[in-house]
Order: C-alpha cells, then structure tokens, then sequence
C-alpha cells in the first residue's frame, strides 16, 4: 500500500466515524473491522487505488446510511437521547450563569449606585472629615 | 431501488445464517461468498453486514473469535445452536412468504 493511498484512508476512515451514528463500542469494531476488509481487499488486489476501494466499499455517507438502516433502532434512540440529554445540561449551565452575572450586575447597581458613603453621627452630632455641625 | 432495498434487508439475517451454516467465516470473506453464490445478485454492503453480526453476537445466535492470518488481524464468526434453530425458523417463515407470494403471482398472471 502507497503512502498517498494510506492518507486517503486515514481521512476515509476519519470521515466514516464522523457519520456513523451509534454508540462507541459499535463504532470502534466497526471501524476495526471495516479497516481488516480493506487490508483484506487490497492484499488480495495489489493494484487497488483509492477509486477501487470506494466502489467496493462505497463512500464513507453510504456506509453511514447502510449501517444506520440496520443498526439496533434502540441503540440509535439511546445515543440520539444521550446527545440531547448533554445538550440541555449544557444550555441550563449556561442559562443559569447569565442570570447569576445579570442578577449580580442589577444587585451592585440597585444597592450601592456603585459606591458608598460612611459617617458617624454621635449625640445629635454629625461628624463629618473631624468637624462637628 | 428503494423497493429492492427493503426487499433484500427482509433476507439478510436468513442470507447470513445460511452462510455460516457451511463454515466460519470473516466479514470480507462473507461479503463475497454471498456476492459469488448469488451470482452477483446479491451485493452485499458491509455496512449492512456488521450491524447484523453484531447483533447476532450480543443475542447469542453466533459467536466470535481473533485468529492472526499472514501477520493480519482476522475475526471469525461461527454459528452457535441458538443460531441454527433461528436460522431455522427464518428459513421455514421464508419459505410459507415464498410460497405465498408465487400463489399470488401466479393467479394474477394466470387472470391477465
């Protein structure tokens, strides 16, 4: 096998596992597996190019589609929920650290109007910088 | 086309079985003795193929084993006694749709 072809499968296998849509041990024997084929295939053609593995095997979309019509539609349903499920926790972190910041913002600004005074007022006294009134 | 690829997902699982029944077999391996034995009218995709062995595994119908072939990584499958009686009961409900459909067919043509 050619470095160039070598490449080509890298980026092959690369986009196969970005498109399949099932849970990881799945993935990663079928990626082990779908790597042994072509090994296979190409030992017993030496002359295969890139071009030649693609119809064999078709592309990287076509082996997505194929395996997501016949994989476990449980399995797909449980990594569909999974992605929603870390999706929304996410959003809500996010969310809830906005309304802290804004909280926070509208707090210093209602209380303090950003800054504070401080006098002591003693026997009907108010002093203020060390002069009495 | 859509209508032949639904067709032939009904028969995988009984194509594959069926195989196995001759001999363990690799992935590639069953890919192409499918492709030969139905004279090339049966492509089989390998994204079709492993799903359907990877289930097979996890129910018990066949199992798995590594051999090392010329230095290479080979996965074998072999069909296990659960296997072959589901095998058994796919071919048997295979050949009653079989039959009934030929019936069908066969009176459809015979009132044309």
């Amino acid at each position: 096998m050619t470095e160039a072809l070598k490449k080509e499968l890298n980026t092959y296998f690369s986009n196969v596992e970005d498109l399949l849509l099932c849970d990881r041990k799945n993935k990663k024997a079928f990626l082990e597996d779908l790597k042994n084929d072509i090994d296979e295939f190409v030992q017993h053609e030496p002359d295969a190019d890139f071009d030649s593995i693609l119809s064999a095997f078709g592309t990287p979309e076509e082996i997505a589609e194929s395996f997501l019509k016949n994989a476990d539609i449980v399995d797909i349903k449980k990594k569909m929920n999974i992605k929603k499920i870390v999706l929304f926790s996410l959003l809500a972190v996010v969310l809830v650290y906005i309304i802290f910041v804004v909280a926070s913002f509208i707090d210093v600004h209602t209380e303090a109007h950003g800054y504070y005074e401080e006098g002591i007022l003693q026997a009907g006294l108010l002093l203020t910088g060390g002069m009495g009134i | 086309m859509q209508n032949t690829d639904n067709f032939k997902r009904g028969t995988v699982e009984l194509i594959v079985l069926s195989v196995l029944t001759q001999k363990d077999m690799y992935g590639y391996e069953l890919v192409k003795t499918i492709s030969e034995k139905s004279e090339k009218n049966f492509e089989l995709p390998l994204g079709t193929l492993y799903p359907v062995l990877y289930r097979f595994v996890e129910n018990g119908l066949i199992s798995d084993r590594d051999e090392v072939v010329n230095k290479r990584l080979r996965k074998y499958y072999h069909l296990e006694d659960k296997g072959r009686e589901y095998y058994g009961k796919l071919l048997e409900e295979y050949q009653k749709v079989s039959m009934g459909v030929n019936l069908i067919l066969k009176a459809v043509n015979e009132n044309d």
